[in-house]
């Protein structure tokens, strides 16, 4: 063991200023998903504990639904994490196993380190749950703000995400380091590695169990989550094949070198895109939906049962919150994986320069693979939602277009912010440029 | 000066073109762009000098089989052994018919009889389309397919020697 944390100091300390993309980002990525996953778990037991509010069912029912929508992208992106600068770790592991490292060293070094950084981005996802409590607690619903107890989580639940947090982050990129093992030389020679598959479906279903079980639900409001659950399930399956078709169609209309790697990346890891826009695409197909009802529940002469006075507008503020929630994940997601990219690439992107490459080419292909399917997804999920539920909310939209301005307002605030956090990574690709 | 210009005074853009349209460059890891087939790493560089996609890869195309390639074109750079990789990268170099054609250890991750082989299709491509070859290299058996040779040491050159 002694051995393996020799090798583990030496390793780290070798990386020098490329630990940027093997350290700072996997954790600032594991924080983001813990303080989101905090605040998601608070929202809901405050709605769990305002039992003798009127229509206290439709709101912790609709709050279940709002936190899978949260929850789901969130440990994507924490999965997601544990992959960042994986590329670089694993041509190091790869190098240290050739070298004659046992497996078993490989192992512990693997889990040590991503272990490392799932704990130390789940402790400052701790304290950013702690930073966004007063500001959380500022939101109006049922008529009133939020009591900062009833956002408390409590210390075990506190106590265990963050242990999640660090397990996911070990036992994700052990399962990815199957390639090291099976063929390190293909590590060290840049061979495209498979990603594991079944680590998503056992998450999702992990993550609904539990789900369930912390909301100790009535029948009705098991059964949405389920509902939502197989839902994801479905989607999770067919949106890899829909991106893949989707970079088919890029392939096909490309004209220039940007749209043409644009692309090219787009088909090359069709589930890497799809997780970044995952969150979006269910995201906008519910606020598409939960708009149209809302406007449905707020049309002229309808009658409001006592107690659902705040119902509608409380379901927009709840859209708006989630769709923010969503929008911000998959920009930090897509801001992540950015600048990794980047920062793995460096020698690549140097000699493209070098060789006459505009760097403003290889932004240009940067944000084109973010913003194509970002949009594109964006506008299916919400059009998914319309289409369903235009046979019911066909006279709301022609009579309250308002409900869609909002909806379309919404949307494009989202996905500039998610293309705003593609530009951000332009510095970082001028910086590794100037060397 | 080059073509009659001072390289110094060019802006960004003009310097990037420059560098593509009348320079090649052959790297020692290659330094493909993993996502794309070798018949678009190929293509890439006219594709930036403004030609369609298709016209692109129809002249790329015809690289292919004088440096071996054939049948590589749809192969993705992971999928390539090391020296297939390399005869791409002088490809690319090779496609927009460079003035001079710069290659950086071009070998120094190769063995010897691929070594040899990329050093061949090297100078004889760039014989057959007029270019000048600048070679920088550690290995002695690569300075011999060289005509002229410059040793430097230490930053400073200490001997030129040019071939019988």
């Amino acid at each position: 063991m002694k051995a393996t944390a020799r090798v583990a100091l030496m390793t780290v300390r070798g990386e020098g200023r490329k630990a940027l993309s093997t350290f700072a980002l996997p954790v600032s990525a594991f924080a983001a998903s813990t303080t989101l996953l905090l605040t998601v778990l608070g929202g809901y037991g405050a709605f769990a504990g305002r039992t003798s509010e009127p229509e206290s069912e439709a709101y912790l029912a609709l709050a279940g639904v709002a936190s899978v929508l949260m929850i789901v992208p969130a440990i994507t992106l924490g999965l997601a994490a544990a992959r960042l600068g994986a590329r670089r770790r694993d041509e190091r592991l790869a190098a240290l196993r050739l070298i004659g490292s046992t497996p078993r060293q490989i192992v512990a070094l693997c889990a040590a380190e991503s272990g490392v950084q799932g704990l130390a981005g789940a402790l400052i996802g701790a304290l950013g749950y702690f930073l966004a409590l007063p500001l959380v607690a500022l939101l109006r619903f049922q008529g009133r703000t939020f009591e900062w107890g009833e956002l408390w989580v409590g210390a075990v639940p506190l106590v265990g995400i963050v242990f999640g947090m660090t397990v996911l982050a070990a036992l994700t990129s052990m399962l990815g380091m199957r390639q090291v093992f099976v063929s390190p030389l293909g590590v060290t020679a840049g061979n495209p590695s498979a990603a594991p598959k079944m680590i998503f479906a056992v998450a999702g279903v992990g993550v609904l169990l539990g789900w369930s079980a912390f909301g100790g639900a009535a029948a009705s409001i098991a059964a949405i989550l389920v509902g939502l659950g197989l839902c994801f399930g479905v989607v999770a399956l067919v949106g890899p094949f829909v991106i893949s078709l989707l970079g088919r169609i890029m392939l096909r209309f490309a004209r220039d070198g940007a749209s043409l790697i644009a692309a090219r990346r787009v088909l090359d890891n069709p589930k890497a895109v799809w997780r970044t826009v995952s969150g979006v695409t269910m995201a906008s197909f519910v606020a598409a939906g939960t708009s149209l009802l809302a406007a449905i529940g707020n049309g002229e002469g309808q009658e409001l049962q006592p107690g659902q006075e705040f119902l509608f507008a409380d379901m927009r503020t709840g859209v708006l919150f989630t769709l923010g929630a969503t929008f911000t994940l998959a920009a930090v997601s897509s801001a992540l994986t950015q600048v990794s990219g980047i920062l793995d690439n460096r020698e690549l992107y140097r000699s493209l320069t070098l060789a006459g490459t505009p760097v403003e080419v290889m932004d240009s292909a940067r944000m084109r693979h973010v913003r194509t399917p970002v949009v594109v997804m964006a506008l299916a999920g919400a059009g998914a939602a319309l289409l369903f539920l235009f046979p019911l909310a066909g006279a709301v939209v022609l009579t309250t277009p308002m409900a869609l301005v909002q909806l379309g307002l919404t949307l494009a605030v989202g996905i500039a912010l998610v293309l705003a956090s593609a530009f951000a990574a332009k510095p970082v690709m001028r910086r590794v440029l100037a060397g | 000066m080059l073509g009659g210009r001072h390289i110094e005074n060019l802006g960004e853009n003009d310097r990037s073109r420059l560098r593509r349209e009348s320079y090649g460059f052959v790297f020692q890891s290659g330094q493909l762009l993993p996502e794309l087939p070798a018949i678009e790493n190929v293509a890439l560089p006219l594709v930036l000098n403004g030609l369609s996609i298709a016209e692109a890869k129809r002249t790329a195309h015809g690289f292919f089989a004088p440096l071996g390639l054939e049948g590589l074109q749809d192969r993705r750079p992971g999928q390539m052994s090391g020296g297939q990789s390399q005869r791409v990268a002088i490809a690319r170099a090779l496609v927009t018919k460079p003035a001079v054609l710069f290659a950086d250890e071009p070998t120094g991750a190769l063995d010897a009889q691929t070594s040899w082989e990329v050093m061949r299709v090297l100078r004889d491509s760039a014989q057959q389309i007029g270019s000048a070859l600048v070679v920088v290299t550690h290995d002695a058996e690569v300075a011999r397919w060289c005509d002229r040779t410059m040793t430097m040491q230490a930053g400073s050159l200490v001997g030129t020697q040019v071939a019988a």
